[in-house]
């Protein structure tokens, strides 16, 4: 505990009392007070190692040794105020879930084809929820014709 | 025998192949080989439950002394001499399970699946090729019957790929159904499988001969029926394979059969591949149109699409085939298809409008021009009930000039037996010297070929032929190319007149080509006199035939749709095209109006002012006569395309619109009226025969030209509206033309 | 990664199945399907020669007229003797017409035999029996022996087309263990010869094949100057003596 004050001190010394806050702020640490989430990811964070941080900002993090194995890895959400899971991209997702020991910057070193679409996370009950159309339906814009055949079509003549 | 065969075969003993259960099952107490003795023994055989015969099959006993009584599984069954084992247990009500035996081929007795336990057989015996001998005592669900079909199934399956999945074959496939009675749930087959090269046997049939089992029926089928002996089995042992050596494509019209009795997955529908699985469709059975001899089919469609044609048994028409041209031309039913009534505007160009604007305009028209003037022309694929109502319709207007085409402008509707096959299909069979006169049956009516060869096979008939070189798959003699040579026939001074003399059951097959020629009166004289002379027309044989060529022209003359003047079109102003295409245009004037009342965008539209969309066979309930005078019944499949309606309902509407309603409203009221023309196009699926002979027809004084007869159908793959539109037909047309 | 790894993991699995599996037999000739080359195609004319039309007579008058196609196999043979040991497809083709039945008739019974050969083959085909009781004298050794001296492979023709070396099965001669036959087309249908060279050792077939090159004919039969036929080396052993009579009842004496 005291290296952390230790650690805040010198920190403050260096940036001087306005950046400090305005840090403190950013890193959500002034959040932690009314969300006991982040709190919790706040102190897990100490000691832990950093991994990885993906195209958004989240940071991913893993501490082996005392840790209960299978909650060894987490995340913090870039974002402090509305965070959820869906904001994990798929390279990332992997390694958080313990599917494969390969971190997300590892896999996107392979250049994978097979996440050609940009990374969204869900907005559903947001407005901007995605839903599905089936290829029938009108709303699809790529709906399939059921025409089963084709018409005589009268332009040419003999 | 696979579930789409048993399917077809409940053509009209629908009934009995619904209480026949496909047997594969055996009874547990018949498991024990002493109970089963003894239940036999215990159980007097009339106290055995009635069974009955597999598929419908049928006893035909020629000679009542020639019956010997054999037991299946200690069920008595009498059956005539000669039969196979197998075939006494189908009397019997078992169906033993089979992959290279066929009814209708030879036996080869080489897949060993009908292993059946014969009592006091050291071994058990293969009841396909086994006759059966008085008083034997078969057993059919003993432990050693399985074990063996169980050891066969095993080695069948060695070497045949487990990929069921992405075959074609799954889910009527023989082999699979079987595998589910008789196979392990493991292998024991540590090798490498067998691979075997595929063939190209043309753009029907799509082979994958890793699946074979070389059961030699495709082999057997194209030499014994279809008659191209292209397929054979090469090599030996574990490399035997079926093939045709050199790479040859598969010449025949009936190759699409291949298809149907392959009993795994090696030869299927190319056409048809990976389109669809055979439970998703349904089955529609109706009857083919695209040529006279209404050969009896299963149109299996999905949704609004037909995905597949099929054949239907039917012993008197089509047995178990059909041609190509049937079973292949359905992907035209989908292409070029006329959806909106148009009419043709002042620049020449269609536009589409609604049913009320078309009718309007029809009507009026109509109603300007002189009633001799108006024409009517059903076309070849018309059925009974809109040819009557255009009949009917035109007369009401005052004109009298309605003819189907195909039959020529003189047709002679007044005798029946002059223009339909008083022999029958089936009564070819009998027949024992054929002459054919200016028809090529192979490409006219590939079914009826079938049949004049399966009858030259067996009997040794002589066949002589009149007409363009031609080309025929059984021996025959090219006697002549023109009419002249009837004329010796009749005189007696030809060669041939002495073998149609000697034959008991003679057949005369004159084509309906004939119909379009200008002699055609004094051609049918003289064959007239052949039949006389040769005694071809008695009391208890007919053999005086007319092979029509489209599906409408029977119902057309039985209807009477004959025109008042053979110049009609010449003078004509309006005429009606009933999805008429081939009939000849040229003379028509050019201020004459012209209402195209068809399915396809084809030959008649391009005159047309006004298009009348209309349904096709698959999409509507008709009656059509075949050539031999059998009416049959098409149904609806799929749902009509955009705005098309029936043709009658479309004829019936004009009619309302002209001011000249007709008294009928429904199929059942205009069948009604039918039955007053032509009752015999009611008597659906019976043939009726003509009453009387050719010997009433009036004397003429024409005489024979030298001209000489021309082939009546030059693609035997495009002959109308339907089949044009073919992609499939245009690609056979294209590699196997004839 | 996983994917090289798995990939590597598979060829593992393939080459062990492979090593394992055995190759197929390759009889004498091994497609069962006719492949287009410049030397064999349907429409290269083949007709039987003059003296060997006057064999097709007298082979068709064995049968009955009816019957024809039952001279399928003589005639293939005396094609295949006329066309230097092989049966192209024009052969099979002119073999049908004389028949008179459909040539997939004929390719049916020139796949099934392996004696037919149906790709080209050398002068003097070499035929190496591969059935056990030769295989236990070592006929494997006489035939990589054979190879290694004409440099060619099972079933290819040595460039100067005179040898072809091929493996069959039993022929009978397994006392005099291992054997090979020599068919010998170097003259036609007339120089025909079909023998027997038995007794084998690699060295010994090595010599018959140089004696072939050097347009002798060896002489057939055991290699082994120490046999007559297939008697035991070193003259009989056994029934030296008078054979005894059969043991018949004598019925003189029983009398």
């Amino acid at each position: 505990m005291a290296s952390v004050v230790r650690s805040i001190f010198q920190s403050i010394k260096e940036k001087g009392i306005g950046n400090f806050i305005k840090e403190l702020k950013q890193e959500g640490y002034v959040r932690c007070l009314a969300d006991g989430n982040l709190l919790q990811t706040k102190i897990h964070n100490i000691g832990a190692t950093l991994v990885g941080v993906d195209k958004f900002g989240n940071k991913y993090y893993e501490k082996l040794g005392d840790t209960q194995y299978g909650r060894h890895r987490w995340v913090e959400y870039a974002q402090k105020n509305r965070y959820n899971a869906s904001q994990v991209p798929a390279e990332w997702h992997g390694w958080l879930h313990h599917v494969t020991d390969h971190t997300g910057d590892e896999l996107l070193l392979l250049k994978p084809k097979r996440y050609g679409l940009e990374h969204k996370e869900n907005f559903s009950g947001e407005g901007d929820a995605y839903i599905y159309h089936s290829k029938g339906h009108t709303l699809n814009p790529g709906q399939r014709d059921w025409t089963r055949y084709q018409t005589w079509q009268p332009t040419k003549k003999e | 025998m696979g579930l789409g065969l048993l399917a077809s075969r409940a053509l009209r003993s629908s009934r009995i192949i619904r209480n026949s259960t496909r047997t594969i099952v055996s009874t547990p107490e018949l498991k024990n080989a002493d109970a089963a003795a003894a239940a036999a023994a215990a159980d007097a055989p009339s106290d055995l439950p009635k069974r009955n015969p597999v598929g419908g099959a049928r006893v035909h006993i020629p000679n009542p002394d020639d019956v010997i009584e054999v037991f299946v599984d200690g069920y008595p069954v009498k059956i005539p001499k000669g039969m196979t084992v197998l075939q006494a247990c189908e009397i019997a009500g078992v169906d033993i399970p089979r992959f290279c035996y066929h009814s209708r081929l030879s036996i080869a007795g080489n897949c060993r699946m009908c292993l059946v336990e014969v009592e006091k057989s050291p071994k058990p015996v293969a009841s396909c090729a086994m006759p059966a001998l008085p008083g034997m005592k078969i057993k059919t669900d003993t432990p050693i019957a399985k074990k063996a079909r169980e050891g066969v199934m095993e080695f069948l399956l060695m070497n045949h790929p487990l990929d069921c999945p992405i075959c074609d074959q799954g889910g009527e496939c023989d082999l699979q159904d079987q595998s589910m009675a008789f196979g392990s749930d493991r292998g024991r087959f540590t090798e490498m499988k067998r691979s075997v090269v595929d063939k190209n046997l043309g753009p029907l049939v799509k082979t994958v001969m890793t699946r074979c089992i070389q059961c030699t029926r495709c082999v057997r089928f194209a030499s014994e029926v279809a008659g191209v002996e292209d397929l054979g089995m090469l090599g030996r042992g574990s490399g035997e394979e079926i093939g045709t050596y050199v790479e040859k494509l598969m010449t025949s019209e009936l190759s699409g059969n291949v298809i149907d009795i392959c009993p795994v997955g090696a030869l299927t529908s190319k056409p048809f591949a990976f389109k669809a699985r055979n439970w998703e469709l349904k089955g529609t059975e109706s009857i083919d149109v695209t040529d006279a001899v209404g050969s009896n089919i299963r149109i299996d469609s999905r949704g609004p699409e037909v995905m597949r044609v099929v054949p239907r048994l039917n012993e008197d028409i089509n047995e178990e085939w059909i041609s190509d041209k049937t079973r292949f031309f359905y992907d035209g039913l989908k292409r070029q298809r006329l959806n909106d009534p148009m009419i043709r505007g002042a620049d020449g160009r269609f536009q589409a409008v609604s049913w009320r604007d078309a009718l309007a305009i029809v009507a009026e028209v109509m109603h300007q021009i002189k009633p001799e003037e108006i024409v009517g022309v059903a076309g070849k694929l018309s059925d009974a009930e809109s040819m009557m109502a255009l009949k009917d319709l035109l007369n009401k207007m005052g004109s009298n000039n309605i003819f189907c085409e195909g039959n020529g402008m003189r047709p002679n509707a007044d005798l029946r037996s002059g223009y339909i096959m008083n022999t029958s299909i089936s009564g070819l069979e009998k027949a024992d010297a054929f002459l054919l006169v200016g028809t090529q049956p192979r490409v006219e009516a590939a079914m009826v070929n079938a049949r004049i060869r399966k009858t030259v096979k067996a009997t040794n008939a002589k066949v002589g032929y009149v007409g363009p070189a031609a080309d025929f798959n059984y021996d025959h003699e090219h006697l002549g190319t023109d009419p002249q040579t009837l004329v010796e026939i009749a005189k007696g001074s030809h060669p041939f007149s002495s073998a149609l003399k000697n034959a008991k059951n003679p057949v005369i097959i004159v084509g309906a080509g004939v119909f379009d020629r200008d002699d055609k009166d004094a051609v049918f004289a003289a064959v007239d006199t052949i039949a006389k002379n040769n005694n071809v027309v008695r009391p208890d044989w007919n053999g005086l035939n007319v092979l029509l060529l489209n599906a409408a022209q029977a119902a057309a003359l039985d209807l009477g749709l004959v025109p008042e003047s053979d110049k009609c079109i010449d003078s004509a102003k309006f005429v009606y095209l009933m999805g008429a295409d081939d009939v000849n245009l040229d003379k028509l004037p050019d201020d004459a109006f012209v209402v195209y009342q068809g399915h396809h965008g084809d030959r008649g539209v391009y005159r047309a002012n006004v298009i009348l969309p209309a349904s096709a066979f698959t999409e509507k309930e008709g009656i059509y006569e075949n050539t031999e005078g059998c009416a049959q019944i098409t149904l609806p499949a799929v749902p009509t395309v955009g705005d098309a309606r029936d043709d009658w309902k479309i004829v019936r509407a004009l009619s309302e619109v002209a001011g000249v309603g007709l008294p009928y409203d429904s199929l059942g009221a205009i069948r009604s009226r039918i039955k007053t023309v032509a009752p015999n196009l009611l008597e659906v699926d019976e043939r009726q025969p003509a009453t009387f002979s050719t010997s009433l027809r009036p004397e003429v004084s024409q005489k024979v030209s030298a001209t000489p007869f021309t082939p009546a159908v030059e693609n035997f793959y495009m002959t109308d509206a339907i089949t044009r539109a073919s992609k499939i037909m245009a690609q056979c047309s294209a590699l196997l033309k004839k | 990664m996983f994917g090289r790894l798995a990939a590597q993991r598979l060829n593992e699995i393939r080459t062990a199945i492979r090593r394992t599996t055995q190759a197929s037999r390759s009889f004498s000739t091994a497609l069962n399907y006719h492949i287009d080359t410049p030397d064999n195609k349907p429409d290269l004319p083949w007709e039987f020669n003059n003296a060997n039309k006057e064999k097709v007579k007298e082979i068709l008058s064995f049968y009955p007229s009816n019957y024809k196609q039952s001279a399928v196999i003589p005639l293939l043979d005396l094609a295949q003797q006329q066309n230097g040991g092989w049966l192209p497809v024009s052969a099979m083709n002119a073999v049908a017409k004389v028949i008179e039945v459909a040539p997939i008739r004929v390719y049916e019974v020139a796949t099934f035999y392996t004696m037919f050969n149906r790709t080209k083959v050398g002068k003097y085909h070499l035929l190496v029996c591969g059935t056990t009781p030769c295989m236990i004298r070592g006929s494997r050794g006489i035939e990589e022996a054979i190879l290694k001296h004409l440099g060619v492979k099972r079933n290819e023709v040595t460039k100067d087309g005179l040898f072809s070396v091929g493996e069959m099965e039993c022929m009978g001669c397994c006392v005099n263990a291992p054997m090979m036959t020599v068919a010998d087309y170097s003259n036609g249908s007339e120089g025909y010869a079909y023998n027997y060279y038995e007794d084998l050792t690699p060295k010994k077939a090595v010599e018959i094949v140089e004696a072939f090159r050097k347009g002798e004919k060896p002489p057939r039969g055991t290699q082994n100057p120490g046999r007559v036929n297939c008697g035991p080396e070193g003259g009989n052993t056994t029934l030296l003596g008078e054979p005894k009579a059969p043991p018949c009842r004598d019925l003189d004496a029983a009398e």
